[in-house]
This record gives C-alpha cells, structure tokens and sequence, in this order.
C-alpha cells in the first residue's frame, strides 16, 4: 500500500533570498525528526541544491528523467550521507528551464507516486507558470522572502499569481467564461479600479455567476501560504511578515497565512562556503537552526494524520 | 474595517453619487445623514476625510458641522454646499481649496479625496513606519 505523503514547495519569488539553503537545511531537519525524505531540486535550469548538500559524485540528475534515458522518477532517486533523506537532483538540460506542458504533468505524476513520507520540492525564482503549477500540487507552499521592499513585492505578486492561476483552472473547468473576462479587467485593476481588491471582485463575480463566486471563496478559504522571512536582523524585518499578512487579508482576502521568520545568521555563509549544511553539525547557539529546527517542527503538526 | 472617507449629508442623492464614485475608485466610505452621526462616525472611525454636505441643514447645525471641523486634528474636512455658506468655513475651519461651492461637481470631489489621501500615504511615509505604505505605493494599491 503506498504511504501517505506529505508534499511540501519551498519556493523563492525572488531569486537570491536564501531558498534552496532553507530546502537542503528544512530537509535535514524534518529527516532528523525520523521522517522518510525525498528533496528534489526543481530549480529547473539553474539547479544547485546538490552543492548546497555537498554532493559532488552525481549518478543521475532529472536530465535522465526528462530525456527518457530512465523510465520513472523514482529510478533517479539517490540517497544522502544523512538518514531518511534522499535526493533528486537537478538537471541542466538546453531547455529544461521551459519544460513541455506534457512533460510538466509527466513530472507531477511521478513525483506524485515517489514513496516517502515527505516530499520537498525546491522550486526556481520567479512567478513562471512552470513554479507556479509545482506549487498547486504541494499540501503546503513556503514563500521565501527577505524583509527588503523588492523581495517582499515579489512575494505578493506571486502570491496573487498562484490565485489568479488557481482561479483560471477553475473557472476554465466549470464556469462560463464570463468569470474568465471579470479575472482579465481585475489583472488590469488601473483602468478597473473597482476589482483592485479581491472583494470587488466576489462582488462582480456575484452579480454574474453566484456558484462561481463561492468557489472563488473556498479556493482562498483553503489557500494557507507559509511566509517564512529569511535573513531577519532587526524587529522592524521581523514586522515584514504581518505587513504582507495584512496586504493579503486587505487586498486578496487571504485570512490564513502563516508567518516565520529565520535570524541571519553568519553560520550559514560559513557552511555554504564549506559545502556542508548548517544542520549537518550546527555551532553552538544558531539562531538559523534554531528557527529551521521550528519550521519542521511546525510542519510535522501541520501534516495531516493519514 | 474603519472608513478612510465618511460622508456627512441630508441629500441621498448627493451621498449616493460620491459612495459610488469613492466605491469606483477603490476607496471605502461610510456615509451619515445627522450631525451627531457624524461626530460620533469621526471617533469611532478615525478617518483620514470627511466630506460635509452643508446644503439642506439648519443654521444650528451648520454652526455645529463648523465646530466639529474646527476640532478636527488627523482628519482633513471638504466642505459642500451654497456659496455663502462655504465660504464662511474656508480658511478658518478648512484648508482653502477644499471648499467646493454648489454647482455639484462629484468628479472634483473624488480628486480632492485622492488628493488628500496620496498626502496622507507619503506623510506617513516620511514618518519612517512606512514600509506597508512603500509596499502598497510600489503595487499600485494605494
């Protein structure tokens, strides 16, 4: 019988923020915490999570998955020197960044039969649909960001990407495409600046489709963005979090966001430099394992029971 | 939520066009039809406008919509209605160019509003606590 699983999106809207750091350090953690881990690197592209874990003799990557050399994902699956935690690695294929539509739901498929309790997908930067379509398939999204004013943008703009995304699956299944129309002009809230806030456009959509203004509803009753707020210096970057939960609540009616925030922490550039996760032997008082250590805690409360 | 605009008028018709107007624009209003209403809407509501209607009130309650202007601190007042009666608010209870005389102009109600907000967002800006407002600046959603 094939095991629940609990797959997991660490995605990083803006590139640089510390994201496949926190994915190969998150991993270690949550395997530390005796669950069975696969980590694959998504950055499709640009893959580098292998380096982070300091993995050097590489027998196969994602390039063998997509150039059909192996028949299923799980023949590429290698195992780490760290108990309970396995990887996929990235590939660097010409063309892999821009994966064929058919090729992406192959790929979803697959990593959605992998066997394992926890599946952690490090995804690329940017609000490409190919990391926005990874991120649907994940119970759980964990957006990455720095408590600067151009991380967080692109935090919120990705955010409201994923619904709009969401939003256009739906409404293309189920809705005329009335629904379709109202999403474009809300895209283009200047010159529509009665659908700037997603309370306008429930209203809007209301008036034209009453059943597919309630599944609008539930989609963002039921969409629980993780906003973890790396590199945290001061309380003021501390504070960074709540302004974006306040701009989702106001602006895209998103009620359910989680905030955390990871210190900065000079252990981390120490152990990129020696190719070594944080986690694999963390000094004495990191504040980053420390905070790495309670985000997989709070993940293993949040995974729901089988 | 508190409205950053409340309207005060007798004249539904009036009220109705800036509700919807201020609504087009993106911008909450709530709108009251007494004086005390008003009053009472201020405190509870901290607003960053008021919009006074005086046309169709009584001279007692002009001379109160006066004074409650007068007590305004955070809140800026535009102020509707006949010429006679709006000018003996300008200068003293309202800052000049907010006293908008009869005919009804709804359009240049709703720019003064803005107005007044984008002054509000870029003092709170220099004020230094003003990375929501930078946020919200950059994204168009001021």
């Amino acid at each position: 019988m094939k095991k629940e699983k609990y797959i997991l999106a660490i995605v990083g809207p803006k590139g640089g923020v510390g994201k496949t750091t926190i994915s190969a350090n998150l991993a270690i953690a949550l395997a530390r915490l005796g669950k069975q881990v696969v980590v694959v690197d998504l950055d499709l592209g640009a893959a580098n999570l292998h380096s982070i874990l300091g993995l050097r003799d590489i027998k196969f990557t994602l390039n063998d998955f997509v150039l059909n050399r192996v028949k299923n994902l799980s023949d590429i699956v290698l195992d780490s020197s760290i108990a309970n935690l396995k990887i996929i690695c990235g590939g660097d294929v010409p063309g892999i960044a821009n994966l064929h539509y058919q090729r992406k739901l192959k790929l979803i498929r697959h990593i959605s039969w992998l066997e394992s309790d926890i599946v952690l997908l490090d995804l690329g930067a940017g609000a490409s649909y190919n990391v926005i379509d990874f991120l649907i398939i994940a119970q759980e999204g964990l957006l990455v960001t720095t408590p600067e004013v151009p991380s967080l943008l692109n935090a919120y703009s990705f955010i409201k990407t994923l619904i709009y995304r969401q939003f256009t699956f739906h409404f293309k299944r189920t809705e005329p495409s009335e629904l379709l129309e109202l999403l474009e002009k809300a895209k283009d809230f200047e010159a529509n600046p009665h659908l700037k806030t997603m309370e306008g456009f429930l209203q809007e959509a209301e008036k034209i489709d009453p059943e597919g203004a309630d599944a609008a509803k539930r989609i963002l009753r039921n969409f629980r963005p993780i906003v973890v707020v790396n590199r945290v210096l001061t309380k003021k970057d501390a504070n960074a979090g709540n302004v974006i939960r306040n701009l989702m609540s106001q602006y895209l009616n998103i009620e359910s966001s989680i905030i955390v925030t990871i210190r900065e922490d000079q252990a981390v550039k120490n152990a990129i430099a020696k190719l070594t996760p944080v986690m694999i032997d963390p000094p004495r008082g990191s504040v980053f394992s420390q905070d790495i250590n309670h985000i997989a805690g709070m993940l293993c409360e949040l995974q729901p029971r089988p | 939520m508190s409205s950053p605009v409340i309207i005060f008028s007798a004249d539904r018709l009036r009220t109705g066009i800036i509700e919807k107007l201020l609504k087009r624009a993106g911008i909450e209003s709530l709108s009251v039809s007494r004086v005390w209403e008003a009053g009472e809407a201020i405190v509870n509501n901290a607003p960053h406008v008021v919009i006074f209607d005086a046309k169709n009130n009584f001279r007692g309650e002009i001379n109160l919509l006066r004074n409650l202007c007068r007590s305004l601190r955070e809140t800026a007042a535009i102020v509707l209605g006949d010429r006679p009666i709006v000018d003996t608010f300008e200068g003293e209870a309202v800052q000049e160019g907010f006293c908008l005389a009869d005919p009804f102009d709804p359009e240049l109600i709703i720019s003064k509003v803005k107005e007044i907000l984008s002054s509000k967002a870029k003092e709170k800006r220099l004020q230094g606590d003003g990375l929501e407002s930078d946020l919200k600046q950059f994204l168009k959603l001021d």
